[in-house]
């Protein structure tokens, strides 16, 4: 479409070729007519976002791939980001803001609020333009029209299924037909009298729907300044020089922050976890050495961000290139350290044993051995990490607005690097398009903030998708090395397991990673009785980027172990798989059952989820499936893996920690407005809190105003992490509502003078005796207003309509026992995932067919939430398991930097996911909830590994190592085919 | 455009070529077709074109996602030079000639000429993509691309065949194994000797495989972030003969 005809540098402001230019464009944007001047490079996203303010069209790439930004140019989806505003000239241009409005949704809008076809919304005005194309042009898709219509689009949240489904369903509407999407899903539990247990649409989808959302990046103050960082390119380098001046001559450049200007103004990186592990000092700008490729270097602040990046080209630095690590073995062997005031490149080495090992490895009847190296994966949301730092120099107050899960964490880290009194920064969390773990901590996140401090200017940094690959958090990557004891008919005598996790540079500091593999040790033995275990866990830090959580924090890891290892020990045994696990579950009747490491299962029914999964995958028929599919050279495999997923981590000397406090307050107007510190990231919880008041205080949900993530507002909360909603978020809303009911009582029995006991909470008010009655409306105008609290409250109760609730965990357990057993998770939510693949072994292809899970996380508040997470979570758990890879090089160069050379799931690479639900409610809980938001990623990487493996037992392959990229695919099967 | 983004490319001015009406469609010339510069991949993926250049269609039918088909082009498709350019090992394997237009005047270089290296080309400075001429063939064609998923991907391997029942000759164009696309030239002549040519038929399904393993050796895979020189050359070996297989199905064993 465009050719370059000039590769000429604009390295510096003097170079004559510098496109200063200017374009005049004339177009029509949303039939609005428009005339601007623009300069001659700018991206039309950068327009449409920037000079048309039409922020609903988002950008998760700039090169291409993510669809984020997809809109309409003369009737064609287009990526705005692949183009110059100059070329949209004379075209007919149509964002997301043309479809429909919050207050009345176009059909397709509304299609897919009732489908639940959004979950952060970061991706969804994308997706809605390409779906509308696809109508258009064919009124009657196919689901596989659908899927490859979407391809363009990447969605990290629904793993598509609700958003085919709400196309679908939109086609179907418009062609006057019903829509019901293929079976597949199980059965959910039967629905309630009340708000919890429906699957209520989202109030809060209208504003993403339509493009009203407000991520971090939607609103920037007049005269903000943009960002850009200068990343090392090696791996370990010295850094000999760093020269600055010229970036900072160039007109439009504010400032640039180098290392040594950090140290000389402000504190390194705090520890934000420590359970006796080694911690390293380092400042969010490398100062005398580079640990990583990718780790800044210096940090631009200027007027707009080409000019910001064309100052990167003018920083000068010298480096003196240093041997890197960038393996587990190399890290072991130490004559090369990562930071030179360690001992070794070992950053935590824990172990734990309970029980006879060595007796039960010396009387077993089987010895299990199974090993194998896990690959390094990551995130990837949608939006990539955002912050805006406003420095205001007259109050000396700063904001900062974020993409965050945790904003009151951050708000502490951010005062103890910049030395500032933590009650004059206020932490803003608007829209957040996605976390799953990467957004936990604060590392480059500081960069801008310390740029406004500098500048006293606001501050924008934008991080782009390659920095994300760069720097952003990286999680997994690890050896396991597991020996199991089994007696003559396969129970568990014994079990070990050894854990390292590659922690990259930095596991505690910039982020939090290496407790991960501590969490793995703790939970080695998955769903089954085992009488004896030994463990260790090491964290070593190497010359990769720092080492974080991913929606599992050694859950994953731990599941992944144990449900290899019984598909393995199956085999070698002679039993059918689930014969096996079946012999070693922990039974229904044992809840609340504590295992050696210390941690009690709250719930459950183990062997129910397998038999729903064994159903719903047609377990009985498969075989015959199989040989037939087989007799043709086709290769069907069938796997299971059962999931536990600990939830509501409470960690001592972290900011991880034990305790959530929730505010109830009752407007003088009778409605509600709860405040909570968890952080709605996506996963939908203001609807569900706002489920939970509605029913605790006899309203509807409409009724009540869920308000997270300010801290200047909400009171002292942790955030959305470990899946800790469930227990912790829900039990203090819960809670703090019933003591507010009862304050309401005792007000509502005052003021018509019964005793509270006759008094009868009814919709919206209480009922007493002799036909008296009371609304909330009355409660709160007469304790207010008329005639106000000295007629209205009686004795004893506070004069104000607000509880204010801190729920902490009576599970967890802090002193450890002699052996070492703690306890620091509540919740244990379970699963068994299924799947069907097909492998095509001459190209070493793997797609999943199918795939399901029977999913257990107690009571479930809203099923159509809860089914969006497991769907989101399966997507990228088959991602991960057979694409999704960071390769480093031998020099420590991270060869996979944009989204089209890191692979995550697109529409046509994830099946139909069936997800059935069993409550076993959580007795340590007020609700009988629980955490789950971490479930799919967590089982089902195991269940397609299995499954890939039973396809391919005929060729005697055992899998050792991930990815299951097709490149090794083949050499795993060559090297089964040459051993059997 | 994703250079520019990339930051790998600062360019001080970029030219537009979408409103240049001479470089748009495609037209036929007796037993030529003449493919504009500007003919986007969805106008390959359909209609007659796609009838009368099959294997074309279906690369273009594997390109990006419907946002990218409906406006990248043939031209920058040439322009780029990527090894992994989806069009270019079928353009190499139908011997197609690209026109180029500079101040100079008018040039004619056939594909594998013009393609001179990783993202390299012969075009001089101001020089341009203006057409591609392909020729009609009777016989089968197909084409066939590895990557690490199904769609919407770079590919770690593609295979086009073409066969071509009138010239009695089978022509196997690889992408993603060399730093340009390859002819496999061994391979092709074995094939053409192995046909039924009165049949239209392989001689066998053993040809096939063979042809593959011919067509792997005529490769210069190397490692990289997608995937391996060895996973390549198996790939290949696997996609020529099924290719092959489906373009001239085989006769019985
Ligand atoms: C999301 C996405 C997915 C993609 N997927 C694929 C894929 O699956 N397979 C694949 O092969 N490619 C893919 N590409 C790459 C891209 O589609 C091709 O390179 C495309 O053909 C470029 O066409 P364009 O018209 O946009 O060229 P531009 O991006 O405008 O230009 C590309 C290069 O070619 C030069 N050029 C353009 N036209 C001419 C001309 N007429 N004469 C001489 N030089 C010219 C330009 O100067 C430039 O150097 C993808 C790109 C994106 C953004
Ligand atoms: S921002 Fe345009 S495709 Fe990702
Ligand atoms: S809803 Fe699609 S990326 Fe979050």
């Amino acid at each position: 479409m465009s050719t370059t005809t000039d590769h000429a540098s604009l390295a510096s402001s003097d170079d004559e070729a510098a496109p200063r230019n200017t374009v005049i464009v004339e177009l029509t944007v949303n039939g609005e007519r428009r005339r601007a001047e623009v300069p001659g490079r700018q991206l039309f996203s950068d327009f449409i976002r920037t000079d048309c303010g039409l922020t609903g069209t988002h950008t998760g790439c700039d090169d291409g791939r993510c669809g984020a930004c997809t809109l309409h140019v003369d009737g064609q989806p287009m990526k705005p980001c692949m183009m110059f505003t100059a070329q949209a000239d004379g075209c007919q241009v149509a964002t997301v803001e043309s479809l429909g409005t919050p207050e009345q949704l176009s059909p397709l809008q509304a299609a897919f609020k009732k489908h639940h076809g959004l979950q952060c919304g970061y991706c969804t005005p994308g997706m809605l333009m390409s779906a509308q194309a696809l109508l258009e042009r064919n009124p009657s898709p196919t689901e596989d029209d659908v899927r490859k219509a979407i391809t363009g689009n990447i969605c990290r949240c629904t793993g598509y299924q609700n958003i085919v489904d709400s196309i679908l369903a939109a086609a179907a509407d418009a062609r006057g037909e019903t829509y019901t999407p293929p079976s597949g899903a199980g059965a959910h539990p039967a629905e309630s009298d009340g708000w919890v247990g429906k699957g209520i649409e989202r109030p809060t989808d209208n504003r993403l729907l339509t493009g009203y959302g407000h991520y971090t990046a939607d609103d920037l103050p007049v005269g903000t300044l943009y960002t850009a960082v200068l990343r090392s390119p090696h791996a370990h380098a010295r850094i000999v020089r760093v020269d600055t001046s010229k970036a900072l001559a160039m007109d439009g450049v504010d400032y640039v922050l180098t290392g040594q200007d950090a140290k000389d103004t402000w504190n390194p990186f705090p520890p934000t976890i420590n359970l006796g592990y080694v911690l390293n000092e380092s400042w969010p700008l490398a100062v005398d050495k580079a640990v990583y490729q990718g780790e800044p270097i210096a940090a631009v602040a200027a007027r707009d961000p080409y000019l910001a990046e064309d100052a990167l080209a003018a920083i000068e630095v010298e480096y003196e290139i240093l041997t890197p690590i960038t393996t587990i073995e190399q890290s072991l062997e130490g004559s090369v350290k990562v930071y030179d005031d360690w001992d070794s490149n070992i950053g935590m080495d824990v172990a734990f044993e309970d029980g006879d090992v060595d007796g039960a490895f010396a009387r077993a009847a089987h010895v299990v051995r199974h090993s194998f190296h896990h690959h390094r994966y990551t995130a990837a949301p949608m939006e990539a990490r955002v912050t805006l730092a406003s420095y205001d120099r007259g109050s000396g107050d700063l904001r900062i607005d974020m993409s965050t899960q945790s904003a009151h964490q951050c708000r502490t880290l951010f005062s103890q690097i910049l030395g500032m009194p933590e009650a004059r920064i206020q932490v803003v969390v608007k829209d957040v398009g996605g976390g799953f773990g990467i957004k936990l901590q604060i590392y480059d996140d500081v960069l801008p903030v310390m740029l406004s401090l500098k500048t006293g200017k606001p501050v924008i940094w934008v991080e782009t998708r390659e920095e994300n690959f760069l720097s952003g958090i990286h999680a997994r990557d690890y050896d396991a090395d597991l020996e199991c004891a089994f007696d003559e008919d396969g129970r568990i005598l014994a079990l070990t397991g050894d854990w390292i996790g590659d922690a990259g540079c930095d596991g505690t500091n910039r982020a939090h990673g290496i407790g991960q593999i501590h969490v793995a040790l703790f939970y080695g033995s998955g769903n089954y009785k085992v009488p004896a275990y030994r463990a260790r866990g090491r964290g070593v830090v190497t010359n990769k980027a720092p080492y974080g959580p991913y929606r599992g924090y050694g859950k994953d890891v731990a599941n992944q172990s144990i449900e290899r290892l019984m598909d393995v020990a199956a085999k070698q045994i002679g039993l059918e798989p689930n014969e096996l696990r079946r012999r070693n579950f922990i039974q229904p009747g044992e809840f609340p059952y504590e295992i050696l490491t210390g941690p009690i299962y709250d719930s459950g029914n183990y062997p129910e989820l397998l038999r729903m999964a064994e159903e719903a995958m047609g377990h009985v028929n498969f075989k015959a499936r199989q040989e037939a599919a087989l007799a043709e050279g086709i290769y069907l495999g069938l796997g299971y893996a059962m999931m536990l997923e600990p939830a509501g981590g409470s960690v001592p000397n972290s900011v991880f920690n034990a305790n959530e406090t929730a505010t109830l307050r009752m407007m003088p107007e009778g409605d509600f407005l709860l405040l909570t510190g968890m952080q709605d990231i996506g996963q939908g919880i203001t609807t569900a809190y706002a489920q939970i008041i509605a029913d605790e205080m006899n309203v509807d949900p409409s009724d009540v105003k869920v308000i997270c993530g300010d801290t200047d507002k909400v009171p002292y909360g942790l955030g959305a992490w470990s899946s800790r909603g469930g227990a912790f978020g829900m039990s203090s809303s819960a809670e703090a509502a019933r003591a507010l009911m009862e304050k309401l009582r005792k007000i509502a029995a005052h003021m018509l003078e019964l005793d509270p006991f006759d008094l009868e909470p009814r919709h919206g008010g209480f009922d007493g005796p002799d036909g008296k009655s009371i609304d909330y409306r009355q409660i709160g105008n007469g304790v207010h207003l008329w005639p106000g609290p000295i007629a209205t409250v009686p004795k004893g109760v506070m004069a104000n309509l607000e509880e204010t609730y801190t729920w902490q965990s009576k599970m967890v357990r802090w002193i450890p026992t002699d052996k070492g057993s703690l306890s620091i998770y509540t919740n244990h939510s379970s699963g068994c995932f299924a799947a069907e693949v097909e492998v095509d072994v001459e190209t070493g292809q793997t797609t999943v067919t199918r795939i399901y899970a029977a999913h257990d996380c107690g009571k479930v508040v809203n099923p159509t939430i809860v089914d969006g997470q497991v769907h989101g979570g399966i997507a990228q758990g088959i991602g991960a398991i057979l694409n999704e890879e960071l390769r480093y090089d031998e020099q420590g160069n991270l060869l996979n930097t944009s989204l089209w050379t890191y692979m995550v799931p697109q529409a046509t690479d994830v099946p139909r996911i069936g997800v059935g639900h069993l409550e076993s409610p959580s007795p340590f809980t007020t609700l009988g909830t629980k955490g789950m938001g971490e479930g799919g990623p967590v089982g089902t990487p195991a269940a397609v590994m299995n499954a890939v493996e039973n396809a391919l037992a005929p060729l005697g392959v055992e899998l050792t190592e991930t990815p299951l990229s097709p490149d090794r695919m083949l050499k795993m099967i060559a090297a089964g085919r040459a051993t059997s | 455009m994703v250079e520019v983004n990339a930051g790998r490319r600062r360019p001080s001015s970029v030219v537009s070529l979408t409103r240049v009406p001479e470089l748009a469609g495609w037209h036929r010339e007796g037993d030529e077709i003449v493919l504009g510069a500007c003919l986007t991949y969805a106008d390959m993926e359909r209609g007659e074109l796609a009838a009368l250049v099959p294997a074309l269609a279906q690369a273009a039918r594997t390109i990006g996602s419907p946002q990218i088909r409906a406006v990248a082009t043939l031209g920058g498709n040439i322009g780029t030079a990527s090894p992994a350019g989806d069009t270019l090992p079928v353009l190499a394997a139908l011997d197609a000639v690209v026109e180029v237009a500079g101040r100079a005047g008018g040039r004619r270089v056939p594909l594998l000429e013009l393609i001179t290296g990783v993202k390299k080309t012969s075009l001089a400075p101001g020089e341009l993509v203006t057409a591609v001429r392909v020729p009609v063939l009777r016989g089968g064609q197909e084409f066939l691309k590895v990557g690490t998923r199904n769609a919407m991907v770079i590919s770690v391997v593609m295979v086009a065949v073409v066969v071509d029942l009138d010239g009695q000759s089978v022509r196997a164009g690889l992408g993603s194994v060399a730093p340009v696309p390859v002819r496999a030239r061994e391979a092709e002549r074995y094939a053409g000797e192995h046909t039924d040519w009165s049949r239209g038929r392989l001689a066998g399904p053993a040809v096939a495989r063979r042809f593959g393993e011919l067509c792997a050796e005529s490769t210069a895979a190397i490692d990289d972030h997608r995937s391996t020189a060895d996973y390549r050359r198996r790939a290949v070996a696997v996609c020529a003969a099924r290719a092959l297989a489906r373009a001239l199905p085989p006769l019985e064993a």
